[in-house]
């Protein structure tokens, strides 16, 4: 519909949920700021600036409009990084995120996996020591040289934090992952107001709760405690802001509750036997792989029949 | 199943507009123009430019099919055989005849006198001569729905309209609620049925009082409300609600009949009087118009003289810049111009103010495929018809799509899925064959 007239242009809803979507990502860079330095900001910048530049020259060689949207894969990145990152390794996961996991797609709406994760996986893949042997930030601790909640759960000794740490963001850990009450309470706003489905966090959390219990309940010595094991790494919000992204999770509602606890089995599998410590953005990258198959196994369940002719043709 | 998704949703039925004046007779227009075409056939005309007709003469008819028929609607002179704008967003050829306002009936229309002993194919033969279809949007010819060799022990009359500002059947039946009593006790005859349930929408209340005050007389007729939800009124919908029982392709399977409420009332003038379907009600609705009405029409006549007996558009609105919408906003098709003629299938037309905006693309969200009353996934369908993949079509199982257009509705990014799914559905058709 592209007529010239415009006597009143409304905002769809898809574009009013992109703005509020945007928006919790921004309140959540905020406290982080407050958590981990003003240093974020550098490091939301140089996401922004790339991430743009790279969706700018997409729309310019396609002969598109820059879309809206451009502004969500940055900030996910940003807030997926550790709050020490060099500023050209968020260039580097940035550029490579939205090139290869959105661009080469053909843009918004049509990529298979979620840019951010790509970009983020990326980095976490080709620059380990920054990523998962980060130098991390403690919020109160001058200094700090210890574990992360994360770490330190799967290794399996004593646990030191604090519920209340874990929950204020007062521990170590990536940007946007450890303010998690306010991760919860703008996830749970999100799904009230529709901006996401609420089966994919609602069957991943329940999932992963599930999994380590049973687990903890079997192999006390291999899984962690299970409540604890939902509020450490980024599990909350990988949960609420990046699995929920509708373009790469399954479209029908019975496909995104095998999404969540296929999400699930996943995470509590690398978490408890791969080597690498966090398993969420693994998690995301392998479930956006098989979206579009539950979708279709989920088709076929439907009955076929013939073509009812119509009798006057 | 426990994760059974919802069967249709609530939306919002913008139906006052329109309920606020009572029917309108409006059985005189200077000129009509009775479209050529019936269900995407191309009839024969049968008279000539200079004739001279009465109203119920046969002016137009398909080669094979008897039913396809199409009478005056008005007496006067042929003028000529042009092209006008017809409710399938089509130009379709069209017999203008000038209105001599003598109101002369063909000798076929008279009283029937022997109303209680006709016999089921006698009633049949009515239905097929009064070129009889499905007035609540189809355009589907009755008389085949009766010819069925299934045992039918339920007529279902549909009263639910269920479409946001469609009021016609509504005003229609508050008009004649006795005529629709006996037409669908002739349908019954028609059917040799045991019974007959008319569904409506349970908060028109009023259909129930008038409907109730009757009931003594017709003591086979049942009233069954419904819920107000969309699609309500679509036949699966109806037939589940009523008998409890599904079927795959036509209700007969089941051992009932649907029939729309406006069909049953014309046909029991078809019965008692002999008069074919020569008008029909239609609401004349929308934001864009100052006085919102439904009339009762002769077929062929100019939606844009409706619209001036309803006090013309709104203020600051062109005729030219509004949305036209023929029939349901939800089935209806876009037409761009008011200089439209009314024909059988047309119930409403919709006038809005011109809304544009640019939608994101889609979000995959999903949305479309929960609201799905049959379990299809939208997108998917639109997907594949831009890919032109015919076998996909298949595979998605396209051509179950009843074309409600809740996709379209619930859609955040105001994607036209509805719209590309019907066109897969035709290319999944073509390619079929």
């Amino acid at each position: 519909m592209s007529q010239e007239m415009h006597l009143t242009s409304p905002n769809v809803p898809s574009k009013r949920n992109l703005l509020i979507f945007s928006a919790s990502l921004l309140i959540l860079l905020i406290a982080s700021a407050f958590l981990y330095g003003i240093y974020v900001f550098a490091v939301a910048l140089v996401a922004l600036v790339s991430g743009g530049l790279v969706e700018l020259i997409f729309a310019k060689v396609r002969k598109t409009e820059l879309d809206i949207s451009w502004i969500v894969p940055p900030l996910v990145v940003t807030l997926m990084l550790p709050p020490t990152i060099k500023l050209w390794v968020v260039a580097v996961a940035t550029v490579f995120g939205v090139f290869f996991g959105k661009s080469v797609f053909g843009g918004f709406g049509k990529n298979i996996f979620n840019p951010a994760v790509v970009g983020v996986l990326f980095v976490t893949i080709s620059f380990p020591s920054m990523i998962t042997a980060a130098e991390w930030i403690h919020p109160s601790i001058d200094s700090f040289s210890g574990a992360t909640p994360l770490n330190m759960l799967n290794a399996g000794g004593d646990f030191t934090y604090s519920f209340g740490d874990l929950i204020f963001g007062n521990v170590p850990g990536a940007i946007g992952e450890t303010f998690r009450i306010g991760i919860i309470i703008l996830g749970v706003a999100l799904l009230i107001l529709k901006v996401a489905d609420w089966r994919i966090p609602v069957f991943y959390l329940g999932s992963v709760l599930v999994f380590t219990a049973l687990g903890y309940w079997i192999l006390p010595d291999v899984f962690p405690d299970p409540i604890l094991s939902i509020f450490v790494g980024g599990l909350l919000f990988g949960a609420f802001f990046v699995a929920t992204d509708p373009v790469s999770s399954p479209l029908d509602s019975k496909g995104r509750m095998i999404y969540g606890i296929g999400l699930a089995f996943f995470t509590v599998l690398i978490r408890n036997f791969a080597t690498f410590q966090e398993g969420v953005i693994f998690a995301i990258i392998i479930m956006n792989a098989i979206a579009p198959l539950i979708d279709d196994s989920l088709n076929k369940e439907e009955t076929k029949d013939e073509v009812v002719e119509e009798v006057a043709q | 199943m426990i994760f059974h998704k919802a069967k249709g949703i609530q939306i919002d039925g913008k139906k006052e507009l329109c309920k606020k004046s009572p029917l309108v007779e409006y059985l005189n227009p200077d000129t009509v123009y009775i479209p050529l075409v019936r269900r995407s056939l191309k009839l024969e005309p049968q008279v000539k430019v200079g004739d001279l007709v009465k109203i119920g003469q046969v002016v137009a008819k398909f080669k094979t099919y008897a039913s396809f028929i199409t009478h005056a609607s008005v007496s006067g002179e042929v003028k000529s055989i042009k092209k006008v704008w017809h409710s399938s967003g089509k130009m379709v050829d069209a017999i203008e005849i000038e209105n001599d306002h003598k109101n002369t009936l063909d000798e076929s229309i008279k009283e029937r006198k022997n109303v209680n002993e006709l016999t089921r194919e006698e009633l049949i033969d009515i239905m097929m001569d009064a070129g009889l279809t499905g007035l609540g949007g189809a355009g589907f010819p009755s008389y085949i729905k009766y010819q069925t060799k299934e045992k039918i022990d339920t007529v279902i009359i549909n009263a639910v309209e269920c479409e946001p500002y469609i009021t016609c059947d509504y005003q229609f039946i508050l008009k004649y609620p006795e005529k629709l009593l006996r037409g669908a006790t002739y349908m019954m005859r028609a059917a040799d049925a045991d019974e007959v349930v008319i569904a409506y929408k349970a908060y028109n209340k009023k259909i129930e009082e008038e409907l109730n005050q009757l009931s003594d007389q017709y003591p086979h007729v049942k009233l069954s409300p419904v819920k107000d939800i969309y699609p309500a009124g679509w036949e699966k919908y109806i037939v589940e609600q009523v008998t409890g029982k599904s079927y795959k392709s036509l209700p007969a399977e089941a051992g009932v009949i649907v029939n729309n409420s406006a069909t049953a009332i014309v046909y029991a003038d078809a019965v008692e009087k002999n008069i074919p379907l020569i008008s029909r009600p239609i609401s004349i609705t929308g934001e864009g118009i100052n006085d919102p009405k439904t009339f009762f029409a002769p077929i062929g006549t100019k939606v844009s003289e409706l619209i001036e007996q309803c006090g013309g558009y709104v203020d600051g609105l062109d005729p030219m810049q509004a949305n036209y919408i023929a029939g349901g906003p939800m089935t209806g098709r876009a037409i761009f111009i008011d200089d439209l003629v009314l024909d059988d299938t047309l119930g409403a037309v919709i006038i809005k103010p011109f809304v544009t905006w640019d939608y994101p693309e889609c979000l995959g969200c999903g949305r479309c495929a929960d609201v799905c009353p049959v379990y299809l996934t939208p997108t998917e369908i639109k997907k594949a018809f831009e890919r032109k993949d015919v076998k996909l079509l298949g595979y998605l199982d396209a051509n179950k799509c009843m074309q409600c257009g809740l996709c379209s509705y619930v859609c955040p990014s105001h994607v036209e899925i509805s719209e590309a799914v019907g066109k897969g559905i035709d290319l999944l058709r073509k390619g079929a064959k």
